[in-house]
């Protein structure tokens, strides 16, 4: 079985830190990429569109960035999904419980799922041992 | 009041008054027609009784005319065997005063006379009649023939006899079995009780005129006969009054009214009315008479007026209370009416009233509509604010949360040492977002406070351009202002320097490196707001991928660009906590205007 690729979608530096030590405790064979932007990722993958090897299993995704912001990613994703040669996971993460947020990433059938920061090591294992999945995460946050 | 009482008045009462009026003309005209018909009947009965009296009178001529007289009854010597018969006949007739028997040459030859007692006596004197006229007049009578003399006054032996004794001679010509004349039958009627009969029961002045306009009777007793009597002085009705006389004999049946009088008149002509008297076998009489009467009602102006006077008055007494009645009227009319206007007028006052009420309960509610806008406007900042501490405090902080449990776990030092300056960087950046945040609730908080003065808005727009003097000298940006539609404002100064600033800035730092700058500040009135507007031929906004984010906290929208994402986010925050509103339209590549509008602005 291949390693487990992430993407993690977040202009916060720290956060990319915490989530890289946080992967690397749960599990050091991860592969973790980042990008500080909705548009950069975009970018990335639209290229890699047929190297599977380049795309990842799960993207952690931000909501607030600059210059794309996370809805604005799905929608922009959502248009060259299926030309995509790998099953991506998208989960949504917030800093927030804001509800009107929640509400509105259960109306896109893009995601699998939804994360509040911060997301712990339980967190992470949780996601790996219950991956792939379609079902709802609710954090214990 | 009394204008509009006495029009009403006037309104109702006047058809009163003309039907009123009409009845007093119905009343008076019928009045009369009654007056007169009542009199022409009176006088046809009067006359029919004239006529009554006298048929007897004929049918008795006729039957001594009848009476096979011989020669030796015209005989006084010879005649007193007529006593019996004729004396028996004159007492059962107590209105004939005389019988006689008048030879051819004219001398009287029997006679009877009626004393004032009633007893009949048989005269011994007999009188020469032959120069009277009745005498001459009846000489000539032929068989069948009957003569009534005018109404006269008795003579005896050529003197009228005292008391005046009026009659009428009848005569009837005596003639013998051979035809030949013997002579004539006279018997006087004594019209005194004929005339006392007329005279009965009058209610009006009656008078009987003979066809010369002699008074035969009259309610002035000595006008009667006054031409039979010498030097009574007296003047004939026709002589009085000419006109009336003249007026009268026009027709036999008459009514006229002479300056308000009335007189009824029925013509009574003897020889037409007892010629129709039968005597015997369908033989009607010959009568030979001059007399033509006239019976007069004299109905003075006065007495007829005084006929309807009662009618007039019970008229009158009407009106009046009609008059009282309709004032009354008029008046609760008028007075309700005034009350009515009173009630219209304080209608309108409440009217009035309640539409300034009405204004003023719709200028509460635009300041209602007002204060909702505003709470709006603070409910959308204070959602803001919950949003920037939801999402932009609590990411810092749990990074702070989890280095600080990494750093706990960390088996080294030198592990250890390489979490601080990520410490330090998050806790740099809360405390920015904490200075930021700051700044935002007090903008919030101070929305009342805020001291508002009249501004000039020149001199804030160039202390602006002069922070930005270097930029502006380095490059080739050029500012256009124009501020002819006005020049000043009620506005916090502060606010309205971190506005114009931040656009300025926003403008130079986003203007487009491949074309020249423009950046163009001009005042303007729409719908009577004060307008502010900053166009710049920048590079612009996708509005339609970032929309409202433009204006929101620590939105980026140029990579090439380091922005904090605070400016915009002031602008607005502090516009709207006075009550003003900042909209902005973009087009990527050809530039960006915002719009600041002014409402509730002098």
């Amino acid at each position: 079985m291949n390693k487990l690729h992430f993407f993690l979608i977040d202009d916060d530096e720290i956060f990319q830190f915490i989530m890289k030590n946080t992967i690397a405790e749960v599990n050091p064979d991860i592969k973790i990429q980042f990008f500080s932007d909705g548009e950069k990722g975009i970018d990335f993958l639209k290229q890699n569109l047929e190297a599977a090897n380049n795309l990842p299993d799960i993207i952690l995704l931000d909501v607030n960035m600059p210059f794309m912001d996370g809805w604005e990613f799905l929608s922009e994703y959502k248009s060259f999904q299926t030309d995509i040669k790998k099953d991506i996971n998208i989960y949504l993460l917030t800093s927030s419980n804001n509800p009107q947020d929640i509400a509105k990433a259960q109306e896109i059938s893009t995601l699998s799922g939804y994360l509040v920061k911060p997301i712990s090591k339980d967190g992470i294992k949780n996601l790996i041992s219950h991956f792939p999945t379609t079902e709802w995460y609710q954090n214990e946050f | 009041m009394i204008k509009r009482l006495s029009l009403k008045f006037v309104k109702y009462y006047l058809p009163v008054l003309i039907l009123s009026v009409l009845a007093v003309l119905w009343i008076y005209g019928k009045e009369r027609n009654n007056l007169t018909s009542l009199q022409q009947k009176e006088l046809s009965n009067k006359k029919q009784l004239i006529v009554e009296l006298l048929k007897p009178m004929i049918a008795n001529l006729y039957y001594w005319e009848q009476y096979h007289f011989s020669e030796n009854d015209f005989n006084p010597d010879k005649n007193a065997h007529l006593d019996k018969d004729i004396g028996d006949f004159l007492i059962g007739m107590d209105s004939y005063s005389q019988f006689r028997l008048i030879n051819s040459a004219g001398t009287e030859v029997f006679r009877l006379n009626r004393k004032e007692n009633g007893k009949i006596v048989k005269s011994v004197e007999l009188q020469d009649k032959a120069d009277r006229d009745y005498y001459r007049v009846t000489r000539d009578l032929k068989k069948n023939q009957i003569y009534l003399s005018p109404l006269n006054l008795n003579q005896e032996n050529g003197i009228l006899e005292l008391p005046y004794k009026p009659m009428i001679r009848g005569v009837a010509p005596i003639l013998d079995t051979l035809g030949n004349k013997l002579g004539i039958v006279v018997i006087n009627f004594s019209a005194v009780k004929l005339l006392d009969l007329l005279k009965k029961d009058n209610q009006y002045p009656f008078m009987l005129l003979d066809h010369q306009g002699n008074y035969l009777v009259s309610n002035d007793s000595k006008k009667e006969f006054a031409h039979l009597i010498p030097n009574s002085g007296n003047i004939t009705f026709k002589e009085g009054r000419l006109q009336v006389w003249d007026s009268l004999n026009t027709k036999e049946s008459i009514s006229l009214f002479k300056n308000g009088d009335l007189w009824v008149k029925t013509g009574l002509d003897f020889t037409n009315e007892l010629s129709q008297t039968p005597l015997f076998q369908h033989k009607f009489a010959d009568i030979i008479t001059a007399n033509k009467w006239m019976l007069l009602k004299h109905i003075d102006s006065k007495l007829i007026n005084a006929r309807i006077k009662r009618e007039i008055i019970s008229l009158l007494l009407i009106n009046l209370l009609v008059i009282l009645a309709i004032f009354c009227i008029s008046f609760l009319e008028t007075k309700t009416e005034n009350s009515e206007r009173e009630y219209f007028k304080a209608l309108e006052l409440m009217n009035n009233e309640l539409e300034i009420k009405s204004s003023e309960l719709e200028n509460k509610n635009k300041i209602l509509a007002t204060i909702q806008n505003k709470l709006e406007v603070r409910n959308a900042q204070l959602m803001g604010y919950n949003n920037i501490v939801a999402h932009n405090l609590r990411a810092p902080t749990t990074s702070v949360s989890a280095l600080v449990s990494m750093l706990k776990e960390s088996k080294n030092y030198e592990e250890a040492k390489g979490y601080f300056p990520k410490l330090h960087k998050v806790t740099l950046a809360i405390n920015t977002l904490v200075d930021d945040l700051l700044v935002y609730v007090r903008i919030l908080n101070d929305g009342n406070q805020v001291r508002l003065e009249n501004l000039a808005l020149e001199p804030i727009i160039m202390a602006s351009l002069d922070l930005n003097v270097e930029t502006l000298d380095k490059e080739t940006i050029e500012v256009k202002t124009d501020l002819s539609e006005w020049k000043e404002i009620e506005f916090s100064k502060i606010y309205m320097q971190s506005v114009i600033q931040n656009l300025i800035s926003n403008a130079i730092k986003y203007r487009d490196p491949d074309k020249k700058s423009i950046i163009h500040i001009r005042t303007l009135l729409e719908n009577n707001k004060k307008v502010l507007v900053f166009e710049d031929n920048g590079l612009g906004v996708d509005l339609n991928r970032y929309g409202s984010d433009i204006f929101k906290l620590y939105k980026r929208f140029h990579r090439e660009l380091s922005g904090k994402g605070m400016g915009l986010f002031l602008v607005k925050t502090q516009l709207e906590s006075l009550n003003a509103s900042i909209e902005v339209t973009s087009e990527l590549g050809q530039g960006t205007k915002f719009k600041i509008l002014f409402d509730n602005y002098e």
